[in-house]
């Protein structure tokens, strides 16, 4: 039985020497472990290698063993063959063991290795950017769709009827005045409101209920830093037998609300427009200042407590006009007002984006520099 | 329109309730939007005071030592006037008090502690001039004795006021007055209103013996009021009148113009005073404007009168543009004794229209078109003869020539209102009494009870001045705004479910502009407004459709005078401002409308212009490498055609639509050969849109269809738009993509077994294309082939000169077997025989 302990102790020991080895090195140490250059003389995994060859090799020690019971005693043959197999086992056990050493440390080293800079830039073709416009249009609308409202269109440049007349406003009236408006001739203008969506859209859909909600691009003989000759409205209309001036605030409450945050709060003053009766302009509390006027604390680029620029210090932001549909509206479509009330209300989308966003002058909108699209 | 405080006052009482802040609140929530308010008078540190003790100075004989109290503390004042004395209330100037410069531009005045003369002096006693209040340097200004000590100047009664700037909207001629606001701050606050009134008393012959009216223009004058006064004394306003003129922006020129003026503003009603000695033939008439006639207005312009024109005229030729601008001959003038005072109601839209013609609007003008009170012409006309009798001395003429049209009104109309219809247009509780009592609050009479449609309706006689109020629904208006807007309710409208998705034409608008934007372009937006001559620069072809740009008949300036048909002019105007900013990439695009004037669509309601959703493209500079600091890349490369054509390629697979790309195209603005067209098979139209235009010029085809082109943009279109080149250019009609046939996704079955590749090397002349190689694949005999793939083409050593190499890769698979070398040798053996008929291509 010598044989076999002498063996089992050297194995031991063998095995003991390499796995401190293994032990010893650091992680850093680690790749000139798995691969660097042999200043101490083989590899763990070479040594290893040659150990098991050594070992449980074909011609190894083991087998060795082996071969020489055949030179035993027929009686002894089987208890030393029976540790013989004892010692293969826990020979193959400590490999296996050790292997996992040997392998976890090269995945440590390779992995401890990389070089790779993560904070350089990613590959990409850089995302472009929406006009910051088409992006509140579409918030817009995202928002009425959801309240089942149906998009509606109506020409830009379009006939005085649509523009005005049908809208109550008769030639040589007063309240023309309130239009700047552009002429193509004495019958055609370039629509000065989104309004003409109504007529459009009521002589085309008659005597049934309405929910739609009209943005498009509008024109004004104006131009200054709040004012373009061009710029886009939003005009909704809501049409059926029961539809009441609360029901406008109800409707532009909750808009309101979506668009400027939960805690806003509205007023409505009288106004006039041809075709709503009553009229009124919507204004919301401030959303920078929650309407104080001040600016409050903790919004970082201002100064606390100095005067509010957003709503120049009413607390008050203007939005735009509405009021209940004008029966002579219903009339000159043929619509009987007696049986149908309804709403509308319009507001600036260009308005709406600069006090979003905080730009200053309207031009900015269509000067098209690149510095100022690719911020949206 | 201003307003002054001080002259509401006089007609409503606003004691307690005086606040300048309150009232502009107040005014804006009656619908009388106040955009301004100026605080008159007000001089931060100059109050109210009196003179304690009031001695000589002892150094200056013109000098006075006084000691000065504001009721809380007393100061010693050295003051240089010689009206200065004991026992007078003053204003006086603390320390610390800025006065305002004497004249404009000259600098203010900053109350010092000083000594004058060896005397010490704590502030200044103020004249007139000093603090702005007027002219008059004669001395101190000295109060009323009752006035309270220690007031800041702009609360002591007469001196300060407050303007309001008020935005009176078009169907509000009521409150164009002073009487007009004040009657609605009576309303809300409850009080009432003092209308103003002056007694008349007429002395001497009739004025029919004096002149005559005849009112010949019945449409346009519907009321025409005449009364004569004589021996009058024409000269300087006096100081009320100045003032309360002044207040509100307006010069005074006389006495007898200041008073028409007053009566003006205070309740609304123009008149013109006439010298009636100058009025040729003792007859005034009404009468339309005859061609050939000319008059001088007041603002010394000749003014051609027309035949369409109402003119106020004598036996000899006009005197005054009905309701707009008085004559200079027939001008009242210092050497003026008798005069006639005319006061009328003109109809508004024939006054608007001449104001129009001539170019000109008064204030006069400005209340005649919106519509003044046709129940008051006579009472303003006596009320103003005895004003002007009083304060211009004078006797009135008995009687009053009075013209009349036949349908000018005479009784207040009755308008009903039915409460319980108020309450539902409104969507709150309200109640019949009080809808009554807030109509009776503005002057409106309550009438009978009766029924309307089934419902419960009270009558409400409704006053001259409130001529916007004539429907059931004006009158709920009325109750809504002397209510408070903010107390009706906020109720969500109750309405069935219902989705709507967006209109097709949207929809793919948004698919479009999302999909550039990851991209990696960036949306511009444009002005819609060019002009012919920047359109021209494009060198389009005289018959181009696109010449039939909108014109408009009032531009803003020469260059934005009309609307375009193609909006690339102005997104290469775009790319130029931007590459003048160094920006070194431009990526551009825009969905913008092109219209097109096409008046032979143009009926009754329909305008004669199409409009047409197009999407363009503009690239110029670099493009980024997708590896901008590996090794092997550059950081960005010049952008090139294949850029642009990679970006539609994927753009028009993205809109889902049967498109693909043919060369050349065949567009004016781009190079002849570096360009392409987009070609799609348009489904039928539907009924009503078979009419496109644009680049959709091929009206009616229905296979191969031009939707849209790109390319390099022409040199000479670069150099006009001063670009940089090269610049890529590329324009597709939304309309064209929404008539292609769409792209249908179905399942395809694909063998799971692998595929085989072939690679071949060709040399051909530098000008044969990729395309025409493809083409001469047979693809469509050889099944197996999947996939015929470009990896290289390469000029330079090893290839002779003039020639290229392409690299192709064949790609081959089985649906159902794995495929042997053999059968592929034997495939592409065949394919390269066939490759090989075309002696241009050599094997390598």
């Amino acid at each position: 039985m010598q044989p076999i302990d002498e063996i089992r102790v050297r194995l031991d020991g063998d095995v003991q020497k390499l796995e401190s080895r293994v032990a010893g090195k650091s992680a850093a140490q680690a790749p000139a472990l798995a691969s660097g250059p042999e200043e101490e003389g083989p590899t763990p995994a070479r040594q290893f290698e040659d150990l098991k060859v050594r070992y449980l090799g074909k011609k190894g020690e083991i087998s060795g063993l082996l071969r020489a019971m055949g030179t035993l005693p027929a009686e002894e043959r089987p208890g030393f063959g029976k540790l013989v197999n004892e010692l293969r086992d826990r020979a193959e056990a400590l490999f296996a063991a050790l292997q996992e050493r040997i392998q976890e440390m090269e995945i440590a080293g390779s992995l401890a290795g990389s070089k790779l800079d993560p904070t350089l830039p990613g590959y990409r073709v850089p995302l472009g950017s929406l006009h910051p416009m088409s992006q509140v249009r579409e918030e817009i609308i995202a928002f009425f769709q959801g309240l089942g409202f149906e998009l509606a269109v109506a020409p830009e440049v379009d006939n005085d009827w649509y523009n005005f007349e049908a809208l109550n406003i008769p030639p040589d009236h007063p309240s023309r005045d309130m239009h700047d408006t552009f002429y193509v001739d004495d019958k055609v203008v370039l629509r000065t409101h989104t309004s003409n969506v109504q007529v459009h859209y009521m002589e085309t859909h008659p005597d049934q209920p309405i929910r739609i909600i009209a943005p498009g691009f509008v024109y004004r003989v104006d131009n200054d830093a709040t004012h373009s000759p061009m710029f886009q409205q939003v005009e909704c209309l809501v049409v059926d037998k029961d539809i009441s001036f609360a029901n406008l605030k109800g409707t532009l409450f909750l808009w309101a609300r979506h668009m400027f945050g939960a805690e806003t709060t509205m007023r409505f003053r009288p106004s006039y427009f041809p075709f709503t009766e009553p009229s009124a302009e919507m204004d919301v509390s401030c959303y920078f200042c929650k309407g104080t006027g001040t600016v409050p604390t903790g919004t970082g680029t201002v100064p606390a407590g100095t005067g509010c620029r957003v709503c120049k210090q009413t607390g008050w932001i203007e939005i735009g006009g509405c009021g209940s549909v004008d029966p002579n509206v219903f009339g000159k479509v043929g619509w009987d007002a007696e049986k149908y009330t309804g709403f509308a209300f319009g507001f600036g989308i260009d308005r709406i984006t600069m006090l979003k966003y905080g730009i200053p002058d309207i031009s900015y909108l269509t000067r098209n520099d690149n510095r100022f699209l690719r911020q949206f | 329109m201003e307003v002054s405080l001080n002259w509401i006052k006089k007609y409503v009482d606003l004691s307690g309730a005086d606040d300048p802040g309150a009232l502009s609140k107040a005014l804006t929530s009656l619908g009388l939007e106040v955009e301004g308010m100026r605080i008159v008078g007000a001089l931060p540190g100059v109050v109210s005071a009196e003179v304690l003790e009031c001695g000589r100075h002892p150094e200056a004989d013109k000098l006075s030592v006084c000691s000065v109290t504001d009721g809380t503390e007393t100061y010693p004042v050295v003051c240089g006037a010689p009206n200065v004395a004991k026992g007078q209330k003053v204003l006086l100037a603390k320390v610390g008090a800025e006065l305002p410069g004497q004249g404009p531009g000259q600098p203010g005045l900053k109350i010092k502690k000083a000594k004058l003369r060896g005397q010490e002096s704590h502030g200044m006693i103020c004249a007139e001039d000093e603090v702005g209040l007027g002219e008059s340097h004669a001395g101190i200004l000295v109060l009323d004795p009752a006035t309270p000590l220690g007031l800041p100047m702009e609360k002591i009664p007469g001196l300060g006021d407050v303007i309001f700037e008020i935005n009176v909207t078009p169907n509000r001629p009521d409150a164009l007055c002073h009487t007009g606001v004040a009657r609605e701050l009576a309303a809300v606050l409850g009080k009432p209103l003092r209308y103003p009134a002056a007694a008349l008393r007429e002395a001497g012959p009739d004025i029919a013996g004096l002149i005559a009216v005849e009112l010949e223009d019945k449409q346009g004058c519907t009321k025409y009021v005449g009364r004569a006064i004589r021996g009058i004394k024409v000269g300087p306003s006096p100081d009320w009148l100045v003032k309360a003129l002044k207040s509100i922006g307006k010069r005074s020129i006389n006495n007898v113009v200041d008073l028409t003026n007053y009566v003006l503003f205070e309740v609304g009603q123009p008149s013109h005073a006439f010298d009636l000695n100058k009025i040729r033939g003792r007859k005034v008439i009404v009468r339309k404007g005859r061609a050939g006639e000319r008059l001088k207005t007041l603002d010394d312009a000749e003014r051609v009168i027309t035949v369409e024109d109402m003119v106020i005229a004598d036996a000899d030729g006009p005197m005054v543009l009905a309701g707009v601008m008085g004559g200079k001959d027939s001008e009242v003038d210092a050497a003026t004794t008798d005069i006639f005072l005319e006061t009328a109601y003109f109809t508004p839209s024939v006054v608007r229209r001449q104001g129009r013609r001539h170019g000109l609007s008064s204030d006069s003008s400005f209340r005649f078109e919106r519509g003044i009170d046709p129940l008051n012409t006579a009472w303003v006309s006596d009320y103003l003869a005895a004003l002007i009798a009083r304060e211009c001395g004078g006797e009135v003429a008995g009687g009053r020539l009075e013209m009349t049209a036949a349908d000018h009104p005479t009784q207040p109309r009755n308008v009903s209102l039915r409460p319980v219809r108020a309450e539902k247009l409104l969507g709150t509780v309200l109640g019949a009494e009080t809808c009554a009592r807030r109509l009776e609050s503005i002057g409106l009479v309550r009438g009978a009870a009766a029924r309307m449609n089934g419902e419960d309706s009270i009558a409400f006689a409704i006053p001259g001045f409130r001529g916007d109020l004539e429907r059931e629904v004006d009158l709920i208006e009325e109750i809504a705004r002397l209510g408070d807007y903010n107390g009706i309710p906020v109720v969500l409208p109750s309405l069935p479910l219902g989705f709507k998705a967006l209109p097709p034409l949207e929809s793919l608008a948004r698919r479009l502009r999302h999909h550039l934007r990851d991209a990696g372009l960036n949306e511009a937006l444009n002005l819609r407004f060019s002009s012919r001559k920047v359109l021209a620069k494009l060198g389009l072809a005289a018959d181009d459709p696109r010449s039939a740009c909108v014109p408009l008949r009032n531009p803003l300036s020469e260059e934005w005078e009309i609307l375009p048909t193609t909006a690339l002019p102005a997104l290469l105007n775009a790319a130029a401002y931007n590459q003048n900013n160094q920006e070194r990439n431009i990526r551009l695009f825009e969905i913008a409308k092109s219209f097109y004037h096409r008046p032979e669509f143009r009926t009754e309601r329909a305008p004669g212009v199409l409009e047409e959703e197009m999407l363009y493209v503009v690239l110029a500079g670099e493009w980024p490498d997708r590896r901008p600091w590996g090794s092997d890349a550059v950081a960005s490369m010049p952008v090139e055609f294949h850029h642009l054509k990679g970006i539609l390629e994927n753009l028009l697979a993205a809109a889902g639509v049967k498109a693909r790309l043919a060369f050349p195209g065949s567009e004016t603005y781009l190079h002849p050969v570096e360009c392409g067209r987009i070609l799609a098979d348009l489904a039928p139209p539907v009924p009503g849109t078979e009419v496109l235009c644009g680049t959709l010029r091929a009206a009616g085809r229905q296979k191969a269809a031009g939707i849209g082109c790109f390319g390099i943009l022409h040199p000479r279109v670069l150099a006009a738009f001063a670009l940089k080149g090269p610049v890529l250019v590329a324009e597709l009609s939304l309309a064209g993509l929404l008539a292609a046939i769409p792209e249908e996704k179905k399942f395809a079955p694909f063998g799971h077994f692998s595929t085989m590749s072939r690679d071949l090397n060709l040399v051909v002349e530098d000008y044969r294309t990729h395309g025409e190689i493809l083409a001469q694949i047979p693809s469509s005999r050889i099944p197996i082939l999947q996939e015929v793939r470009l990896n290289s083409v390469y000029r330079g050593p090893g290839v002779p000169d003039g020639k290229k190499a392409l690299h192709y890769s064949f790609i081959y698979r089985h649906a159902e077997k794995t495929l042997t070398d053999e059968e592929v040798n034997k495939v592409q053996e065949k394919l390269n025989q066939e490759l090989a008929k075309d002696s241009g291509i050599v094997f390598k």
